[in-house]
């Protein structure tokens, strides 16, 4: 059975909170932490389908962690979820490799299926790295 | 004070106003998005109950309850607005201290919360009522616990109290880190002079002094309004 997991990073812990009840309600698999720090030791413990990012928070903003997390794990599938994010912050989180932002408050559905969405995006990147690495072997060998 | 020195503290204290708006915005779309949340919670169980399941009054009221928290957190917000707006319609007013450095630990809270500061209120029980220009007063709290929080390094923590005595009052910014010596200390530090000179008080402390992590100013009880001794 596929489950979908998720990682929510945002510092309003009754927020963060409140969307991984709900979230866990729709039959996902959903971790979350309140600073940016906590997240990437989270993703080097577990892999996830997803993280579900905060832009403003105390320490590592949004930004700055989806750097890390990339640098990290670049297939990961990031989407920016803030109440205050500008055009100016959407444009350079996509640049950076972010895959999507939401602003809050955000219909759930949406945002759910986005996370299914980038569950197959991640499932399809694995898959291509590992026909690439057949594909690697295979001319080594000369076949 | 010259032409362009009033203009400069004009300019700063819009910005110091947009700031603070800003910010207790920022709170209120956090507290409006949890509210979203909490009531999407809410037909999430009522919708299990169309779908068979009974209804879970017990977790209903928990989360009504959770809700509550947050229409509180939103009141006080705005009502901490609302007090600083208006702390701005009259060059002299009459007002109460402790009120006025509450409100600005309140409303520093934020800053403080993103540059990982503890703020720590001190105020001792004791107060005055100031005849004085509250805005000047606040702007001048906040930027002592703006330049504090900017100076944080390894302990992170900033407290604030004062002293009563001497027909005023001693406000006392304290940082658990050394004050930094920079230009942005320096820019500061000209800006507390100015707001000082317009409610009739001084830097008592400031950086590069024996207690490099406090900043003490001084401020007369009446300045300015119809009980200011000459």
């Amino acid at each position: 059975m596929k489950i979908e997991s998720v990682l929510l990073v945002d510092d309003e812990v009754e927020f963060v909170k409140t969307l991984a009840e709900r979230m866990r309600a729709r039959g996902l698999d959903v971790e979350y932490t309140t600073n940016g720090k906590d997240a990437i030791e989270c993703a080097k413990a577990k892999t996830f389908d997803a993280v579900v990012l905060d832009l403003a928070m105390p320490g590592m903003n949004g930004i700055e962690t989806l750097k890390v997390l990339l640098k990290d794990h670049p297939d990961l599938q990031i989407i920016l979820l803030s109440g205050q994010a500008t055009v100016g912050d959407a444009v350079e989180a996509t640049k950076l490799g972010a895959v999507d932002v939401f602003e809050k408050p955000t219909d759930i559905e949406t945002l759910v299926e986005k996370i299914r969405e980038a569950r197959a995006a991640r499932l399809a990147l694995e898959q291509k790295h590992a026909l690439d690495e057949i594909d690697r072997i295979m001319s080594s060998k000369g076949w | 004070m010259s032409d362009s020195k009033s203009l400069q503290t004009r300019d700063e204290s819009l910005a110091f106003f947009g700031t603070i708006i800003a910010g207790q915005s920022h709170e209120l779309t956090n507290v409006l998005n949890i509210i979203s949340e909490l009531a999407g919670l809410q037909l999430d169980l009522l919708r299990a109950e169309d779908q068979g399941s009974p209804v879970n009054l017990p977790r209903l009221q928990e989360v009504a309850a959770r809700i509550q928290k947050q229409v509180h957190r939103g009141e006080t917000i705005i009502r901490t607005i609302n007090g600083f707006a208006h702390s701005a319609d009259l060059p002299v007013a009459v007002f109460d201290l402790k009120e006025a450095i509450e409100r600005v630990l309140f409303l520093a809270e934020r800053p403080a919360r993103l540059a990982r500061v503890e703020l720590v209120s001190g105020l001792p029980p004791e107060s005055i009522v100031l005849e004085s220009n509250p805005f000047c007063l606040q702007q001048a709290v906040f930027t002592c616990i703006d330049l504090a929080l900017q100076s944080a390094s390894d302990i992170r923590q900033v407290a604030v109290d004062y002293v009563l005595g001497g027909d005023g009052a001693e406000i006392r910014v304290t940082s658990a880190d050394h004050l930094a010596q920079d230009e942005n200390t320096d820019d500061r530090m000209e800006l507390l002079r100015f707001l000082l000179e317009r409610i009739g008080g001084s830097v008592v402390k400031g950086p590069g002094e024996e207690s490099s992590g406090i900043l003490v100013f001084r401020v007369p009880q009446h300045h300015g309004g119809e009980s200011e001794v000459p």
